[in-house]
Order: C-alpha cells, then sequence, then structure tokens
C-alpha cells in the first residue's frame, strides 16, 4: 500500500511534471591550459583516425588528456602521448594566457576571415600542401634530412635556437613585414625585381653541386679555415664555444696521440671518425657508437671558441656595418653593382641544359673587374712570399708602426675626401710619367735602401714642413746685395686667381725653375778672365765658351751643390778651406768633418780647368778659400754650396767676379734664370731646408742619380699648372715653357694637410725600426723595393682582362708592355669614370671608406699604436696565410700561372656578375629606392646584431652564421637540399607567390602584432630550464612528426623514409578535404549564412 | 569551425514533434479508443466532434463532457552508433502521461442544429530518456511539450437519415524538447560521437495560432446501417517564435564560446486525414463498425527551423551563424482500418475493438525521436449512462512491430550546427520496440 502510494506520486510528480531540469551552463571538460587543450583534440583526431569505429572517442579520451596510454595503443597516439608534456609547453609557450583573447580577435577580425571567404586561405593551404608532397618525394633530400637529423647538441644551448629566434624576435620585424612584403607581392614596387631575384636563387640552388677549384680545396673549405681558425689574440671576455664540424658537418672527434681515438675507428685514416651511411658513428664492426651529443662539451670532440676566430670577432663589426645611419654593407654592394659594368641582358648555364636569361653585366667594361683582375695579377710577383711574410712580420712584430702607418695612410686619403678641388685632369699622364721614374728608382738598389735610410734621420723629419710652407706661401724670396736672404712667408696663395707669376706658389715655382734648369747647360763664356784679386790684372784668359768649366745639367748640380762628395767607400770627402785645393779626409759625417776642422765637401763640381799656373796660383792663395773670396759670396768655390748658387744666380748686382767669366744664367730655353725666376730658389734658404732634403737628396747622389729626382720633379712640373697659368704655354708640347695645365697645382692645399700630418712623422720616426726587419733573410728595403719595382715594371706575359698586353696612358699614349701599375692605374681610372657617371656608384667609395675605418684605422692609446678592430692582425694573419696556402696548392698543381691569369679572375667574374648577385643587387636598389622597405630591412639587421643592447642575440647570430660557414662545406647534405629548395622555387611553381600573398594579408590584419609575438616565440626556447636553447617550434615540428613518421613514436632517430613520410603526411593533411585543413577551412567559410 | 555549429544542430532536434508521424495514436476518445478506433460513423455524443462532427447532431440536449486518457508509450532501444558497436539497450523513462480534453454541445432551436465546442489533445506518446543515454542524438526528452486543439463545431441533421458537421480549429502547440547536437568539426578533431562535443539544447516553443478544420458526414442508409465520413485538413506549425537553451559542449575547442540570442521558429505540417466508417446495429443493443483511417503523413516530409541566434567567439571562427535548416522526414500515408463495436445491456455498454495502422515513418527514418511502425491496437471499455449523466472508461494497447534498423538504412543524422560536415553521422540504427498502454476515463452529463 504504501508502495503503490508512492508510485502513485510519482507518477503525479512525473505527469505534472516535468523533464529534468536544463542548465545552460557549460562544464568544461578540458579545463587545463591552452596548451593541454590543443594536444588533447590533437590525440582526439589521432584516436578517430586509428579506430573509426570507436565514434565516442572512449578509448583513448583519458589517455589523450594525459592518463596513461595503453601499451597496445596505435603508434600515432603512443608518440603523441610521448611528447604530450613537451607540446604542451611549448603551445602554452607560444600562446601564454594573456594571448588568449587577442590572438582570438586577430583570428576573426574580418581581414582574416576574408581570407577563407575568397579562397585564398584553402588555395594557400593547398599549394603548401602540394609543396611538402613534393619535398616528401625528393628522397635524396630526406635522406640528407635524416642524416643531419641525428646532429643534435650541435650548439650550445644559449645558442642553439639559431638566426630565427633574434630575427623574428627582433623588435624591428614588423617594420620589415610592413614594407617589404607589399613591395614584393604582385603590384608592389620591387616586384619584378623579387622574382628575378628568386629565379636567379632557384636557378643557383637548382644547379647546386660540389664546389672545387681544381687544388682539391673547396671554396667553402678555405673561407671556413679562413675565417673560423682561432687565433690567440683574439677573444672576448665570454667565450663562445662551438664544436669543430668535419667536412662532413659532423662534430669532428678530438685526436688523442694524433690518431682518432677508440671505441670511434678510423679505417681509412683520414683522421675523422667512420661513420655509418647515415652518418652516426661506428665502431671497428660497424655498430653505432654511443656517442655524446656535442653540447655539453666534453673531450670527445674539438671545440673553438668564436671569439677567437675572425668571424667571430669581425662580426662584431656588422653593427657599424649595418647601421641603418650609414648602410655601410649593403651601400658597398649597391656600389659595387654599379662598378660592375653596364647591364646587358645575360645567360647563364647550368647543369645540363638548364639556363637563366638575366640582367646581367657587361663584364668588358666593368670597373670592379678590372679591380680585382689588377690586384689578383699582383700574385705574380715572383716575390709575393716576401711581401706577405713582410706583412705578416710587420703585424705581428711591429703592430704599433703598422697602425700607425696605416692610420696615417688613411688619413691622407680621408683629407683627400675634403679636398675635392684637387682634381688633375682626366687625360694628364702623371701617374704614367712618374712610373718609369718610380722603375728607374727601384731598379737601384742602392738608391732604394739610402732612400729608406734617409727616412731615419732626424732632419727629415722637418722637410714636409717646410714644402708645406712653400705649397701654401707665394712670397718672393731674394738674395740682397749685400747678400742677405730677403723675404718671410706671409702671403698665401690666392686660388682665386689664375696661378701665374707670384700668385704661384713657392713650391709650383720652384718646379717651375728645377724643370727649366733641368737640361740646361752653363757654361764659362768665351773670353772669361782671371783677374788678380789686388790689382785687376788678368791671370788668364779662357777664349772658348765652357774654356773655364761647363755644368751640363744646372738642376742636377744645383742638386749636387746641397749634397756631400763621397769616396769609393760611402765616406764624405772632408776638406779644409783650400777645398779642391787642399787634400782630404774620410769622414763618416758631416760632424767628424767639423771635428777635423774641415767641411764635408759638396758634390757639386764646376771641373774648372784653371790652367796649371793658375791653378797654382790659386793654391798659394788658399785655394777654394780665395775663389770664395774672389767672388765675394761664401762657399762659392769649385764644389758650390747651394747658399753660393743662390747668390750666384740672383745676386744684384752681380759680383765681378763672375761676370769675367760668365754671363749670367740662361734657363735651357734660354731665359734668364735670374729674372725668368726670381724671387723663388733663395726661399729654400729658411728654416734648414736644405738640411732637411739633404738625406733624400743625399741618396740620390750617392747613386748617381740626380737626374732621376730632377726629372720627377720636371714631371711635376709639367702637370702642376693649370691651363690658366701665363707662365707656360699649354698647347705645344714639343715647344717651349710647355706645361700641359693638369692642374697639379689643385692638389696643394690638400698636401699642405697631408703634410700636417702623421704620415711624414710616422715614416721617418719609424724608418729605422722598419729599416732594421729582415724576412726571409731580406733586409726590409729590399723586399719593399722588389714589391714596388714588381709593381712598377712592364711586365712581360702580363695582360689586361682582355688579354691585351698593351695598354695606354692617360693621355692616349701607347704602352707596349703594360706593368701591375699600368693596370692598377688603367682600373682606377675606370672606377673613377664610372663614379663621376653614377651616384650609385660613389656609394662604393663611401661604403669603403667606413669600410676602412672600420677595419684598419688605429688610435694612440697612451703611447702605442693600437688598431681600432681587434681583428685587424688576425685579418691580415689569415689573409697572407690564406693567398700563401693558395700559391702553394697551385704551385704544386703545376697551374699558378693559369689560375692566377685567368681561373681566379674567372671565378671572381662568375660569382660578381653570377644571377644570384645580380638579382641581390637589384632587389636591394629597388628596395632603397622605395624607401621605407630598406631602412626597415637595415633597422632589422642592425637591431640583431646589437652586441651593446642585445648581446645574446647577437652572439645567436654569429653562432648561427658561423655554424652556416662551418656546414657549407657539407656537401653531401647541402647539394641535394639545395637543390630540392631551387626547385621549389621554380618560376613554374606557385609555392613561394602563393603563401607570400597570403602572409601579406596576414600581416596587414595583425595590427595588434599578436602573430608576430606569436612568431617570435615560436623561435625562443619552450622550455629554457629543462630543454634550454630548443625553440618551441622545433618541440612542435618534433611531436607532430613523430606522430607522422613512417613508424610512429620516439625515440629513435629519423630514417629516411621518416622524412618521406612525415612531409607527404602533413602535406596530406593540407589537402584532405574531409577531416583535415580543408575541412577546416570549409566549416569557417561556411560560418555565415 | 567551431563549436558554433553546434547551436545551429540544437534548434534542428528540438523542433521535432512529439506528436508527428505515427506517435499519434488513431484513438480520439475514450469511447473510440474502446471500440478500438471504429467510430466514424456510430459517433453519436458530444466526442463526436473529434471523430466525426456529424455526430453531435444527435445530441438532444446540452451535453458537457469531460475525458482523460493516460497514455504512456515504452520503449526500448538498443542503438547502433555509427561505428557500427551495438550499445546496450535504453528505455523510455517517461511514465506516461494523462490527456485531458473536455466540450459542450448545444442543440439550437429544434435541435437540427447542434453546436459544440471543447479542447482536444491526440493521443501521443511522450518520452524522456538519459541525457548521455545512446539515444540522445535522437532525443533527450519531449516530456513537456503539449498541444491542445480548440474546436468549435456544428452540425445539421440535414434530414433525419443525413447529418453533416464542421468543426473549426486552432491548434495550439507548446514546443519543449531536448535533444543532443554534436558539436564535432567535421570529424576534424574528434570522434562525430565524442561525448565532450555534445550540446545539450532545449526548445520550448509556443504556438497559439494553427487554424484547421474537418468536414463530417454521417448517413443512414438504412435504420440498421450508418455510413461516416470525416475529413480532417492539415495544420501547419508556423510563425510563432520560441526560445531556445543551449549548453555549448565541455570539449576545450568551445571553451570562451557563448551562445548568442535565444530566438527560434519552427515550421511544420501536420497531416490532414480522411476516416470512413460504416456501422451496423443488428439489433438495438449492438453495434459494430467497420472503419478506416488514411493518415496523410507523406504531407509531413520535413521539418524546417530558422534559428535566430549564433554562437559567439567560437575559436577561430568568430560568430558563427545558425541558420534554416531542413530536417527530411519523408514520412508515408499510413492506413489504419478497425473494427469495433458496442453491446448494450440496460444502462451499461461494452465496447472492444481492434485495429491496424500502417507505419507512418519509414524504417530509416524512425529514431528515439519518433518510434514508429506498424502496430496492432486493441481497445475495450465501457460506459454506464445514468439519467442524465453518463461515466465511462476504456483501456487499450498499441504493439508496434519490432524494427530493426541497420546502420546502412539509418537516415537520421547526428543534428550538428556545423555547416561543411564531411559526411553525414546517422544516429537511429538499431533495434526499436514500443508498446502503447492506454486508460481512459469519460464523464458526461446532460442537461
Amino acid at each position: 500500500m504504501e508502495s503503490m502510494r508512492l508510485q502513485l506520486f510519482m507518477l503525479a510528480a512525473t505527469v505534472a511534471g516535468c523533464a529534468p531540469p536544463f542548465d545552460p551552463t557549460r562544464v568544461p571538460a578540458d579545463p587545463g591550459t591552452f596548451g593541454q587543450r590543443v594536444v588533447t583534440l590533437m590525440c582526439k583526431r589521432l584516436a578517430y583516425q586509428a579506430d573509426r569505429s570507436d565514434v565516442s572517442g572512449s578509448t583513448y579520451r583519458d589517455a589523450c588528456k594525459g592518463g596513461p596510454m595503453p601499451d597496445d595503443a596505435p603508434g600515432t597516439l603512443l608518440a603523441i602521448a610521448a611528447n604530450r608534456d613537451r607540446l604542451v609547453t611549448a603551445i602554452d609557450h607560444v600562446v601564454p594566457a594573456d594571448v588568449y583573447d587577442p590572438l582570438q580577435a586577430y583570428l576573426t577580425s574580418e581581414a582574416i576571415l576574408s581570407l577563407y571567404d575568397d579562397d585564398t586561405m584553402s588555395n594557400s593551404i593547398a599549394s603548401l600542401g602540394s609543396m611538402l608532397i613534393e619535398m616528401g618525394s625528393n628522397t635524396d633530400a630526406m635522406a640528407a634530412f635524416a642524416r643531419m637529423g641525428i646532429r643534435e647538441h650541435y650548439r650550445a644551448a644559449p645558442y642553439a635556437i639559431g638566426p630565427a629566434g633574434p630575427l623574428t624576435g627582433s623588435a624591428k620585424i614588423r617594420a620589415v613585414m610592413d614594407n617589404v612584403l607589399p613591395s614584393i607581392i604582385e603590384g608592389g614596387a620591387s616586384k619584378a625585381e623579387w622574382d628575378a631575384l628568386v629565379a636567379a636563387i632557384s636557378f643557383t640552388l637548382s644547379n647546386a653541386g660540389p664546389q672545387n677549384d681544381g687544388t682539391g680545396s673547396t671554396a667553402a673549405r678555405i673561407a671556413s679555415t679562413f675565417l673560423l681558425t682561432e687565433h690567440p689574440d683574439l677573444g672576448e671576455t665570454s667565450p663562445v664555444m662551438m664544436v669543430r664540424r668535419d667536412p662532413r658537418g659532423i662534430a669532428k672527434v678530438a685526436l688523442v696521440g694524433g690518431v682518432v681515438p677508440a671505441p670511434f675507428v678510423d679505417v681509412d685514416a683520414d683522421l675523422l671518425a667512420d661513420v655509418d651511411a647515415g652518418g652516426s658513428f661506428v665502431d671497428a664492426n660497424g655498430a653505432p657508437v654511443a656517442a655524446p651529443d656535442p653540447f655539453p662539451a666534453s673531450a670527445t670532440y674539438e671545440y673553438f671558441d668564436l671569439t677567437k676566430t675572425l668571424f667571430g670577432s669581425m662580426a662584431n663589426d656588422q653593427m657599424s656595418l649595418l647601421d641603418p645611419a650609414r648602410s655601410t654593407a649593403v651601400d658597398l654592394l649597391r656600389g659595387a653593382a654599379a662598378l660592375l659594368g653596364p647591364r646587358v641582358a645575360a645567360v647563364r648555364t647550368g647543369l645540363g641544359s638548364s639556363k637563366i636569361a638575366y640582367q646581367g653585366y657587361d663584364t668588358s667594361a666593368s670597373p670592379l673587374l678590372d679591380l680585382a683582375y689588377a690586384f689578383v695579377q699582383l700574385l705574380r710577383d715572383p716575390n709575393i712570399g716576401d711581401t706577405l711574410d713582410l706583412t705578416d712580420t710587420l703585424m705581428e712584430q711591429h703592430r704599433p708602426v703598422a697602425a700607425r702607418l696605416l692610420e696615417a695612410a688613411i688619413d691622407v686619403a680621408r683629407l683627400g675626401d675634403d679636398h675635392t678641388e684637387a682634381e688633375i685632369l682626366a687625360n694628364a699622364p702623371l701617374w704614367d710619367d712618374l712610373r718609369p721614374q718610380l722603375q728607374k728608382v727601384l731598379d737601384n738598389p742602392k738608391l732604394t735602401q739610402d732612400l729608406m735610410t734617409a727616412l731615419e734621420r732626424p732632419e727629415v723629419r722637418q722637410l714636409l714642413a717646410r714644402f708645406r710652407d712653400q705649397m701654401k706661401y707665394k712670397d718672393r724670396f731674394d738674395i740682397a746685395p749685400d747678400g742677405a736672404l730677403t723675404g718671410t712667408f706671409a702671403t698665401v696663395v690666392d686660388r682665386t686667381q689664375p696661378d701665374s707669376g707670384f700668385n704661384r706658389s713657392l713650391w709650383q715655382r720652384l718646379l717651375h725653375l728645377i724643370s727649366d734648369s733641368n737640361g740646361a747647360v752653363e757654361c764659362s763664356k768665351a773670353g772669361a778672365q782671371i783677374k788678380e784679386a789686388g790689382t785687376g790684372i788678368v791671370l788668364a784668359t779662357y777664349a772658348n765658351e765652357c774654356d773655364l768649366f761647363r755644368v751640363e745639367n744646372m738642376a742636377v748640380f744645383y742638386l749636387q751643390s746641397t749634397v756631400y762628395a763621397k769616396d769609393g767607400s760611402g765616406m764624405l770627402l772632408c776638406e779644409t778651406t783650400a777645398g779642391a785645393f787642399g787634400n782630404t779626409m774620410p769622414g763618416a759625417t758631416p760632424e767628424a768633418c767639423v771635428a777635423m776642422n774641415r767641411r764635408p765637401r759638396r758634390k757639386a763640381n764646376f771641373n774648372y780647368n784653371w790652367g796649371a799656373i793658375v791653378s797654382a796660383l790659386i793654391t798659394t792663395q788658399g785655394g777654394d778659400a780665395y775663389l770664395e773670396t774672389r767672388s765675394t759670396i761664401p762657399g762659392f768655390r769649385t764644389h758650390p754650396t747651394s747658399e753660393a748658387l743662390n747668390r750666384a744666380l740672383f745676386q744684384t748686382p752681380r759680383p765681378q767676379s763672375l761676370s769675367d767669366t760668365s754671363d749670367p744664367p740662361k734657363d735651357k730655353f734660354g731665359a734668364l734664370l735670374g729674372t725668368k725666376h726670381v724671387g723663388t730658389l733663395p726661399v729654400w734658404e729658411k728654416d734648414g731646408f736644405y738640411d732637411s732634403v739633404r738625406p733624400i737628396l743625399q741618396a740620390f747622389a750617392d747613386s748617381n742619380q740626380e737626374q732621376i729626382f730632377v726629372d720627377m720633379m720636371s714631371i711635376m712640373h709639367k702637370h702642376w699648372s693649370t691651363a690658366e697659368s701665363t707662365d707656360t704655354q699649354h698647347t705645344n708640347p714639343a715647344g717651349p715653357n710647355y706645361t700641359m695645365g693638369s692642374r697639379g697645382v689643385t692638389y696643394e692645399p690638400y698636401v699642405q694637410a697631408v703634410f700636417e700630418g702623421d704620415l711624414w712623422p710616422a715614416l721617418t720616426e719609424h724608418a729605422a725600426e722598419l729599416n732594421a726587419i729582415s724576412v726571409n733573410g731580406k733586409p726590409f728595403h729590399m723586399v719593399a723595393r722588389n714589391a714596388g719595382r714588381f709593381l712598377v715594371s712592364p711586365l712581360a706575359g702580363l695582360t689586361d682582362r682582355e688579354g691585351n698586353p698593351a695598354s695606354t696612358t692617360a693621355d692616349g699614349k701607347p704602352v707596349a708592355q703594360m706593368s701591375p701599375w699600368d693596370l692598377l692605374a688603367d682600373a682606377y681610372h675606370a672606377k673613377r669614370t664610372r663614379i663621376a657617371a653614377s651616384a650609385e656608384a660613389r656609394l662604393w667609395n663611401e661604403s669603403m671608406h667606413e669600410l676602412v675605418d672600420l677595419m684598419f684605422r688605429a688610435d694612440l692609446v697612451g703611447s702605442t699604436w693600437t688598431f681600432r678592430s681587434k681583428h685587424m692582425a688576425a685579418a691580415s694573419r689569415s689573409t697572407t696565410k690564406l693567398l700563401r696556402d693558395r700559391l702553394a696548392e697551385h704551385t704544386t698543381t703545376g697551374d699558378r700561372a693559369t689560375w692566377i691569369a685567368q681561373d681566379l679572375p674567372e671565378k671572381i667574374s662568375d660569382v660578381l656578375t653570377h644571377p644570384l648577385f645580380a638579382g641581390a643587387l637589384d632587389f636591394v636598389e629597388s628596395q632603397t629606392r622605395a624607401g621605407a622597405p630598406r631602412d626597415a630591412f637595415d633597422a632589422l639587421l642592425y637591431s640583431v646584431f646589437d652586441r651593446v643592447n642585445a648581446m645574446a642575440e647577437y652572439d645567436t647570430m654569429r653562432v648561427g652564421a658561423a655554424d652556416l660557414i662551418q656546414l657549407a662545406v657539407n656537401d653531401r647534405e647541402l647539394v641535394p637540399l639545395a637543390r630540392m629548395v631551387g626547385g621549389l622555387l621554380d618560376a613554374t611553381k606557385t609555392y613561394l607567390p602563393v603563401q607570400l600573398g597570403l602572409l601579406h594579408r596576414m600581416h596587414g590584419a595583425d595590427t595588434e602584432s599578436t602573430l608576430t609575438n606569436i612568431v617570435a616565440r615560436l623561435f625562443k626556447a619552450a622550455d629554457p630550464t629543462n630543454e634550454p636553447g630548443i625553440p618551441a617550434i622545433s618541440v612542435i615540428a618534433d611531436g607532430v612528426g613523430d606522430v607522422d613518421r613512417y613508424h610512429p613514436g620516439p625515440p629513435a632517430d629519423w630514417s629516411m623514409i621518416d622524412y618521406v613520410t612525415v612531409f607527404r603526411q602533413v602535406g596530406w593533411f593540407m589537402h584532405d578535404e574531409k577531416t583535415s585543413m580543408p575541412r577546416f577551412v570549409t566549416i569557417i567559410k561556411g560560418r555565415s549564412l | 569551425m567551431s563549436r558554433s555549429a553546434i547551436s545551429l544542430a540544437l534548434v534542428l532536434g528540438l523542433t521535432m514533434p512529439s506528436y508527428a508521424g505515427g506517435m499519434a495514436l488513431p484513438f480520439r476518445g475514450v469511447r473510440d479508443a474502446a471500440r478500438g478506433g471504429a467510430l466514424v460513423a456510430g459517433a453519436d455524443d458530444a466526442e463526436a466532434i473529434w471523430l466525426n462532427p456529424a455526430g453531435i447532431a444527435h445530441v438532444t440536449g446540452t451535453t458537457v463532457f469531460v475525458t482523460t486518457m493516460y497514455v504512456n508509450q515504452q520503449v526500448d532501444y538498443a542503438r547502433i552508433d555509427s561505428g557500427g558497436n551495438q550499445l546496450a539497450s535504453i528505455s523510455n523513462d517517461h511514465p506516461g502521461q494523462p490527456i485531458p480534453s473536455l466540450g459542450v454541445v448545444v442543440p439550437i432551436g429544434n435541435g437540427r442544429l447542434v453546436l459544440g465546442g471543447g479542447t482536444w489533445t491526440p493521443y501521443a506518446g511522450l518520452h524522456r530518456y538519459a541525457i548521455d543515454g545512446a539515444q540522445r542524438y535522437g532525443s533527450i526528452s519531449i516530456a513537456e511539450t503539449k498541444i491542445l486543439y480548440l474546436t468549435a463545431a456544428a452540425a445539421l441533421r440535414v434530414t433525419d437519415r443525413l447529418r453533416i458537421g464542421v468543426t473549426v480549429q486552432d491548434m495550439v502547440t507548446a514546443l519543449d524538447s531536448r535533444v543532443v547536437l554534436s558539436g564535432c568539426p567535421g570529424q576534424t578533431i574528434c570522434a562525430p560521437e565524442d561525448p565532450e562535443f555534445d550540446a545539450d539544447a532545449r526548445l520550448k516553443q509556443t504556438d497559439t495560432f494553427a487554424p484547421s478544420a474537418s468536414f463530417g458526414i454521417q448517413f443512414d442508409a438504412t435504420p440498421r446501417l450508418t455510413f461516416g465520413a470525416m475529413v480532417q485538413l492539415p495544420a501547419k506549425i508556423g510563425g510563432a517564435t520560441g526560445t531556445l537553451q543551449t549548453r555549448l559542449p565541455s570539449s576545450g575547442f568551445y571553451e570562451g564560446a557563448m551562445v548568442v540570442g535565444d530566438r527560434a521558429s519552427l515550421e511544420m505540417t501536420l497531416p490532414g486525414s480522411v476516416h470512413l466508417g460504416v456501422e451496423a446495429r443488428p439489433s438495438d443493443r449492438l453495434r459494430i463498425e467497420m472503419a478506416l483511417h488514411v493518415e496523410l503523413w507523406s504531407q509531413h516530409d520535413s521539418i524546417s527551423f530558422t534559428p535566430e541566434s549564433s554562437i559567439a567567439n567560437v575559436a577561430g571562427v568568430g560568430t558563427y551563424e545558425l541558420g534554416a535548416q531542413v530536417i527530411p522526414r519523408n514520412y508515408r500515408n499510413s492506413v489504419s482500418p478497425a473494427v469495433g463495436g458496442e453491446y448494450t445491456l440496460g444502462d451499461v455498454t461494452v465496447g472492444a475493438g481492434y485495429a491496424y495502422e500502417t507505419a507512418a515513418a519509414p524504417p530509416a527514418y524512425v529514431s528515439a525521436l519518433t518510434v514508429d511502425s506498424s502496430k496492432h491496437l486493441f481497445g475495450l471499455g465501457g460506459t454506464y449512462r445514468g439519467k442524465s449523466w453518463l461515466v465511462g472508461g476504456s483501456l487499450g494497447i498499441a504493439k508496434l512491430r519490432d524494427l530493426d534498423v541497420s546502420l546502412e538504412q539509418a537516415k537520421v543524422p547526428q543534428l550538428t550546427p556545423v555547416r561543411g560536415q564531411p559526411e553525414e553521422v546517422m544516429i537511429n540504427a538499431g533495434s526499436y520496440e514500443s508498446t502503447y498502454l492506454l486508460a481512459g476515463l469519460r464523464f458526461a452529463k446532460q442537461f
């Protein structure tokens, strides 16, 4: 009964009642993080794919949420379960909680959703899928991936993330995306250039093959050795350790006692631990060796400190090279492009029948290639080894001197930049004219040595100050009737007025004087008389002109009056006041002569033909002392001083004794020197000029090469004046008094500035140290002379790039056999011409200047000159070693001459005119024209190389780049990968433009930088504590890959077939319209009615 | 895609009326049940309003009546899920419900014209299942659904042998349906019946104006033989707007999503029907009728539903609009021959009858929402007549033919708001067993 009532009650309640209460509150089944939810859903997908009958997903529901996965679960589920924690961590790292809402707002913005509506998304996904499938079909590349994939922990944790980390994490990446992306998509300002660049990249990569220069060395190996060899003088406070890779790209096992230690084996005795086909170390039985990962570092492998390498150190300069304010690196490339030659249609042939048509360069008119060729030809020097060794010696043992000299030289060059008025006519063959003279100097070992020794003399240090004054002022300097010098440095040249008359600098007038005197013969006049001093009785008469004396070349004679005569032993001839009428004693120095109460005899010698009687009379009267007295000019004796000659030439009234024997001197054109060149020569008596210049002139004199000197002065005179100067004529080269109007005078302000600089002091102060250097048993002067001589001497067999041995001077005169100097001169001439005509070409100079500033400048630190660049010495050392090694290799192979003359220049030409280079430069140029893209890109690069504010990112960048250099030798892996990428970029395929189009629009929608920041986090370590240096994207890729591989699941290394499967599976995921990405797109596309 | 899609589906399931198709038994009153549904020509009291309005012309004095019929549909359903797995059998937890009706009939003037009016509810089985039961994609509950015909009737005794009648009806419906929709987006991240992608949804819609009408005729061919016919016009539900409650799936995929808007409208057609009968009265005490009911369920080929809501903040999608959908029903006309009779002894009348009804719902479209198949119906009852009143009762049973729907046959798709699904997931495969139990009482008084 009671039960019946209850049932009735229940019945009534139910009838009255009611359906189960409805609570619309959602009860989350996955209350975890975003990463947990995502991985759970991934797992659920896999679970259903593995068992289509489990439509409720109950079998693996708990396991998919982190519970224990049954051992007999499908491999895909085992794989994702094993990776669950890592994946969750990575995803949560990429999309932390505070990003949920911004990400959702971004993904659901109209701009993004429209990508689904207009099929952009579906097309992009399909394209990506096709690309991945194509990649997966490339078994060579997949095998390469497999071999590379086993190389884990090859970089230390702090840098393992790779360059993508800093690049994507830079605050500047957004600006790049804002500006560069629009420019390279359809309709973009740089679209055409971008397409050309991509085509070039595709061509290049598709045609990748092992590099070999014929000697067994590859370019990559050479570069690796050059850049990644440790130098003891480099290094930073905090070392950046890297494992040394062998040519196979594998960590190099450290040798023990010179051999590969156990358990590794080296059957082929190449000092590399043997590996199997997959790249794993094996033992003698071919079984895998349980080798540790390179990092954490162990004694198993070889390591190096990147900061001790040239690359690591030079990377420190990137910040300067990439400084947007200067854009040195990029502008250098732009300038190089402008110097490569006029653009012409070109075709480059690759492997098989592949070709690429591109806008190349007319290499027949390429100043840059000319320069490169010219410098390469310097390697022809048979003494190049000495030169390289000398360079090493300078940099290693005399670095402060080298630093100072280089700094001074650069300073000189910089001064030139400031003196734009300094410009010699382009067709003026000044350097062509000087070259033979330089050759003469260098052909003379003694002269060269003496010149270099002369620099040691302290008085020489003042020389340039004298020259400076002479170039600056135009004052008259005369000899007063009483023989006194008149005139002061007071009036500077008015350079707004023509360089005529006394508006020429003293220097210009002196050159004129020397030139006019060079070749002028001075003789005693016909009927010359010698009179007794007291009575005026004529002692002797010389009937004919020149009977008494004859000076063959007044310029040379004057030079000789400045220097001292020497005996066969090189000792000075110390004479008494009797001079030529007395005896001499040898003296080492002028001071030694004085100590003997004598004086050093001047070399100039009138060689008077007195006759025996007169000679005897003079002798009795005191010899030369008598002659000085008779002439009333001190020093006017058989071996006259320069001062005496000055008075003989310019003192008025002219002493009678002089008039008795000679007429007023004339220049080689018959003009009176005292008139035409009045007011000039006595200036050399000012401020000890003769003392300063004497050591230099003495060198010429001691080698009896005074003519060289005066010829050089004459050449300078020829090119010194402007065409407006009225002191010479400029129309008839064969006529008298001709100068070319080359405008050398415009250099005077510049030269003055140079003379005020440190170059001369540096040279002279360190001359003794330099001269004491010996290389390979050869003194410094010899090595320098050999190098200089090679440079300026016609070289048999030397041709220009076109194979022509002849050249022309600047004014068009033929040069039958060119010298390296000619080659360089022609190249520089062509470069200057191009630069004058092209604003882009001028960037070369500007950037080179900046590069030089960065690399070669020095400062006086305390009392020691020090290169600003820490790696200057190492760079020099590496460069000389590189050249030395290369030369040795080609000497061994017997093709050294061909290599220098043809192979190397052709390689340089191939590289510089390669479609890739041309494409890159054109693209940079177009980006520059657009403005903002270039600025953004510059700023990005600058930011990641900012070692001041972002040291960690900077180290990551340089480690990544250095490792790429190491890997560049790894042809076995790189070649197939390169070919694969090249194929993907082929113009017939649209993978890249499609993805760029999508990226552009996705970025355009990313107004809050949500996507940008997510991408940045993808390339940051997801779990810095447990997996330092492993970027989140790698973790995610590992996790997904372990699922999709041929045999799903960790931990075995991926094989080639695994990679094939992963790529294909992921590609399939992009294509499968049923339950994969296209399905998502379809559903989203259908969100609105 | 999204969880959003779910809400769309919500709506679809909710729209399925409990009374549709073969769920409404062919009985239309306690007396009708007692005669096994064979009461068209012989309908001659106030309850004839819904059996054959011509029959109220027999009423000679003002009569009021009230009836109630307890209807219980027992259902056992052993589902085969879309993966081909045989699931445990589930049963309808709903205990049945009393279905009342009442009315009044008033002769006018000389009694040739009789007017009447009343309310009536079809005898449909309601159900309620476990929320997480295997049938959830078909239905969870329609226990709270109400349907009521407000009817005004008029009959005219044209001659002593000919009577005609007509009713004007307004069908008032209060739908209250719960069903589970799947928010699994295209099987991309889930199995199609993963309960964590279930969205529990409840639709409540009241439709107060759905006009219809019926026409009846009775003709006494002889004093012992009467023919009758009645035509019921169809009724169309639509034009009203209901409310939709949704509980979004628990899966993390729907984290942060929400339903915006709770309005929805449903349209569907309830079929017309034709009823024929011939009653023989071999004696004054015995009445025997043979009837044929034809329900035009072919008019019920689909249900269309238009929600006015969306799911907002769907991950990666934002707002997912819920659009109108058409659910195919593809019902067939049902035919139900019936035979029944009454025997009167003094003040007591007893009756009994039998009917057989073909299925309106093709097996492919049978689901937990609408368990229908051909059925055998038995009824019996009795009436005690007082001086001016009567009281009666009846019992009935309808045994549906057991039905096995294979997965290949199944055509009732899982409801999902997600457009663009890769394939439909059929959710109605399995074995169905169902029996209706009826017990009714009636009371009438003539003034």
